[in-house]
């Protein structure tokens, strides 16, 4: 808990597009998902989290809808569009070539220290 | 996926969470959710209630009130990006259905976009025009602080108001003026450059060191005229245009610092001008100023001894540069003071005076005012075909007025029908300016090839980004203009009425009986005002080219010859050449005469000087010299109205011959043959002869004063060898400059024309107005007629029925054609008196643009009511008989 990974900028979205690409949630639903994914390894700002929400609500990746949880709480639950699936994609293919260009790098074997 | 939601609960949801509070709410709920639950998640893993309250909120950042402020913010920021996407959609939604539709409709879509293309087109073209040559500022650095310094003389300024200035005057004005902050003077020049041996004639001038840095104008490449260039001796210097390089020395840029052969003299390149700087050409600077059209090369004005003391001569176009702040009023005031000086010093007869022009008004002078007519008559044109569409748009409007009432009755909102039907017309002028743009770049360059030369700064004119945006706003202006009627009606839609009727068409009310009636009269106005001025202009036209002009045009040639300074530096050995030109030019096959003048008919007035009675000095006039061999008249075909020509055996005694108006003007009521004349300053010659006047300058002013004077006293390197041959002149110019070649190959002859090419020249500003105002006329009785044979179809259309009862009850197809046509030509008829009050009210602003012609020239009005009269009746009939050329029962059973 105390050395966990706070989230990198602008990789927040796209996880958040992955939770939803599992199943509608409300907003905790996909706080605790990722929590749970990243083995607690990354550190979630939860306003973050909800800024993340609005500004995908906004541009239409996401739409939301009032419904009820299992406890019968009223919950905000978002909801991926085909828009949002096509990003998803998109950015996730974005991010693996990333990685992967770092990851070469960085694991490149001669000049080991 | 929003969209697939029922509309119902869409709008619902949008209703609840629009409003700001609402939004905000949304998140205190999901937020207070969101931390129950963590909380609650919290406990489950061994924290306390409270802790684990206070951890939840503490996860959202150090301070609480402000996460949730900030998310309120998301949120409301979310709503309005959300509603501002709804709007797109809806609009594009709109656009969408809007083309679909349009798209079952291709006669009304082919109809409005023809001719809104057309207008916009149009109005485009005329717009880059008067933008380029009226409302543009010139080239210059701060032009609204040039101006144009002339001199009044006295006992010229009858002829001649103002006049170039004189060098000794404008040495005098550089040194006393301070209400300037530079003056410099410019003089054209002819120069012969020698490149591969060929001799080449290129208009140049000559201009002070300063004129550059006056108007705020660098060279492109090198350098222009650094101070005291214009002085004798280091003036072998020269500044080239953007066009000359790229010409003659294939833009090599290392032409600075090359030396040229100029008149035989080698002078060193120093610069090379951007390619838009000019001066403007012909007399743009003034009258008698007559730059070259096309200027190659600026040289350093360098005033020779001659030069600098003449007093008579009148020959510098003077730009100044106002210093800030001082009015064009204060330098003419400063001038006139010493202009008074001056005429003191030179003669107890002399009065001068100065006179003060802004550069830009000198420059655009009598093309702003035809330019802006132009642009009205467009204009017109333009209005002509929105009211057309607006028709067009309204006869859609009721055809549909079924459907929107359903659609009303249906929920449907009234402003969304508006938006419709506004956006419909805007989709429509879209299309119609995209069209117009079209046709304009493919327009523009069909007007600037047949644009009078004299139209200045007629070659920068383009399609550029501020014409661009203009036709762009006129676009969306018309748009709406077009779409305003049509949406008020939708949003007036009743659905009760619209439906109760139960027909299709619904009966057409009095009002819309008004409304088309209203519709032709505007248009058959507007058409007949057009009609009038291009009426008026075509006859003025015919009438300056039936004018008396004094010489012939048919079968005339003429060559212009450059006699070089260099080898024919005595007017002997000018004589000399004159002598083996005409004897070389006789003997081409087909010619029969030669005669060399130094200037043609109608080519500008050149030398001019006074004359007068050497008996009676108050007799005087300032006149036109010619140097002429003895066939001039005959060639040229100026008839002689007494006495004769010179001819050889006048050489050697001082002779000339007179113009009319000279001899009227000296010898008022009395023949002045074998008197005496005083020619120049103090030579007096016997006048031997008076010939008719010529138009000098254009065939719409008086012939000039003019005198004769034989060719062999004063021979000039400038000069023009005429010929008159007997089949087609064109066909002998090829003969006719080898033979001028074989009399001396290194003498330049830079142009070959027909006099019939001088006259169309001189003509082709009012050709210009004509092909214009007649084309755009012709478009709106086009348009015009177009549209009240629309009206007409529509409301006959709208009343088969009628006719077919009418007919069942006896009425003949000749009793129906009459009630249509009645109908039909009465708004015509009130359109006709109105155009034509119109434009006899309007006919004092184009009357000094005409020649010869009033405004309320009979002939013409009556023309134009018989030409509209026609086609209206012809718009008219051709419905009419369709109508009653049906089926009676289909016209009783419509559907």
């Amino acid at each position: 808990m105390t050395d966990r990974m706070p989230v990198m900028k602008g990789t927040l979205d796209v996880l958040v597009l992955k939770a939803l690409a599992w199943a509608p949630m409300h907003g905790f639903e996909v706080a605790s998902w990722l929590e749970s994914r990243s083995d607690s390894e990354l550190e979630l700002d939860d306003s973050g989290l909800y800024q993340a929400l609005y500004r995908l609500e906004g541009r239409r990746l996401i739409t939301a809808e009032w419904g009820m949880t299992e406890n019968n709480r009223r919950a905000r639950y978002y909801r991926l569009t085909s828009a949002g699936r096509t990003q998803l994609r998109r950015e996730t293919a974005t991010w693996l070539r990333y990685a992967a260009a770092v990851t070469s790098i960085l694991t490149d074997a001669q000049p080991a220290s | 996926m929003l969209r697939s939601l029922p509309p119902r609960v869409r709008r619902a949801f949008r209703l609840a969470i629009r409003r700001r509070r609402f939004t905000d709410d949304d998140v205190d709920a999901e937020l207070r959710l969101h931390v129950e639950l963590r909380a609650e998640q919290l406990v489950a893993s061994g924290w306390t209630l409270s802790g684990a309250h206070t951890e939840a909120r503490r996860r959202f950042g150090p301070s609480w009130d402000d996460a949730v402020q900030h998310l309120h913010r998301s949120g409301r920021a979310r709503e309005d990006s959300l509603a501002m996407r709804e709007t797109l959609d809806s609009l594009w939604h709109d656009i969408r259905y809007t083309v679909r539709s349009l798209g079952h409709a291709p006669r009304f879509v082919t109809a409005a976009v023809l001719t809104l293309g057309l207008g916009l087109g149009t109005t485009t073209v005329i717009y880059s025009l008067v933008d380029h040559v009226v409302l543009r500022p010139l080239p210059y650095t701060d032009p609204d602080r040039l101006v144009i310094v002339r001199e009044v003389v006295s006992g010229l300024s009858e002829t001649y108001p103002s006049m170039p200035a004189n060098a000794v005057h404008f040495m005098e004005w550089r040194r006393g003026c301070t209400a300037c902050e530079g003056m410099a003077a410019i003089k054209r020049a002819r120069t012969t450059l020698v490149t591969n041996g060929d001799p080449l004639r290129l208009g140049a001038a000559r201009v002070s060191a300063n004129l550059f840095s006056l108007l705020g104008v660098r060279a492109a490449l090198g350098r222009t005229f650094a101070p005291g260039e214009d002085q004798r001796g280091r003036d072998g210097v020269v500044v080239l245009s953007d066009a000359l390089w790229h010409r003659q020395f294939g833009g090599d840029p290392g032409i600075v610092g090359r030396t040229i052969l100029l008149d035989a003299n080698p002078v060193q390149v120093i610069g090379v001008m951007p390619p838009a700087f000019t001066l403007p050409p012909g007399n743009g600077l003034g009258a008698l100023v007559s730059l070259p059209a096309q200027l190659e090369l600026y040289r350093p004005l360098a005033f020779t001894d001659h030069e600098s003391t003449a007093q008579g001569e009148y020959d510098y176009a003077v730009i100044a540069r106002l210093r800030p702040g001082a009015t064009a009023e204060q330098l003419r005031s400063q001038i006139d003071g010493i202009e008074a000086r001056v005429a003191e010093r030179e003669g107890p007869d002399t009065k001068l005076g100065a006179a003060v022009v802004p550069l830009q008004q000198q420059v655009v002078g009598g093309s702003g005012r035809p330019l802006l007519l132009l642009l009205g008559a467009v204009g017109a044109v333009l209005l002509i075909v929105c009211v057309n569409l607006t028709n067009l748009s309204l006869a859609r409007h009721v055809m549909r007025q079924h459907e929107s009432a359903i659609r009303v009755a249906l929920g449907a909102g009234r402003e969304r029908l508006a938006r419709l039907a506004l956006i419909e017309s805007l989709v429509v002028a879209v299309a119609g300016g995209l069209f117009g743009l079209l046709l304009a770049q493919w327009g523009l360059r069909a007007l600037v090839a047949i644009a009078p030369a004299s139209l200045p700064r007629v070659s920068e004119v383009q399609l550029d980004a501020r014409v661009f945006i203009a036709a762009a706003l006129l676009t969306a202006f018309v748009g709406v203009f077009v779409g305003a009627l049509p949406a008020i009606r939708e949003a007036r839609t009743d659905p009760g009425e619209a439906l109760k009727a139960g027909s299709r068409n619904a009966t057409m009310g009095r009002s819309t009986a008004r409304r088309r009636a209203a519709f032709i009269t505007a248009q058959v106005a507007f058409t007949t005002v057009l009609l009038v001025g291009a009426g008026l202009f075509l006859a003025s036209f015919i009438r300056v080219l039936h004018v008396d002009r004094g010489f012939q045009t048919d079968h005339v040639l003429a060559a212009d010859v450059a006699i070089p300074y260099a080898t024919y530096a005595t007017q002997d050995r000018v004589s000399q050449f004159y002598d083996r030109a005409i004897s070389e030019v006789s003997a081409v096959p087909g010619v029969t005469g030669v005669a060399i003048a130094n200037g043609l008919p109608l080519e500008g007035e050149i030398w001019v000087n006074g004359v007068s009675r050497p008996d009676s000095p108050d007799h005087h006039v300032s006149a036109n010299y010619r140097f002429v061999t003895p066939s001039y008249f005959a060639v040229v075909g100026t008839p002689l109205r007494s006495g004769h020509a010179f001819t050889d055996t006048d050489r050697g005694r001082h002779v000339v011959v007179v113009s009319e108006r000279v001899a009227k003007t000296l010898w008022p009521g009395e023949s002045p043959v074998g008197k005496q004349l005083t020619v120049g300053w103090q030579k007096t010659a016997e006048v031997v002869g008076v010939v008719a006047d010529v138009h000098t300058t254009s065939l719409e002013q008086e012939g000039s004063a003019l005198i004769y004077l034989p060719a062999w006293d004063n021979p000039q390197w400038q000069a023009a060898v005429i010929v008159r041959t007997v089949g087609e002149p064109a066909t002998v110019a090829t003969a006719l400059r080898s033979a001028l070649r074989r009399a001396d190959p290194t003498v330049p002859v830079p142009k070959i024309r027909t006099m019939a090419d001088v006259v169309s020249s001189t003509v082709s500003a009012r050709r210009f107005q004509v092909v214009l105002f007649g084309l755009f006329a012709f478009m709106a009785l086009v348009t015009a007629s177009i549209g009240i044979y629309g009206v007409i179809s529509q409301s006959l259309a709208n009343r088969t029925r009628e006719i077919g009862v009418r007919m069942a009850l006896g009425a003949r197809p000749g009793d129906v054609h009459r009630l249509v046509l009645r109908e039909g030509l009465t708004p015509v008829a009130v359109g006709l008196l109105v155009g034509i009050t119109g434009a006899l009210l309007g006919g004092r602003v184009i009357q000094s643009l005409l020649f010869e012609v009033q405004p309320g020239d009979p002939l013409t009005i009556v023309g134009v009511c018989v030409v509209l009269g026609l086609v209206a009746v012809a718009a008219c009939a051709i419905p009419a008989r369709r109508a009653t050329a049906m089926e009676l029962m289909t016209m009783l059973h419509p559907d």
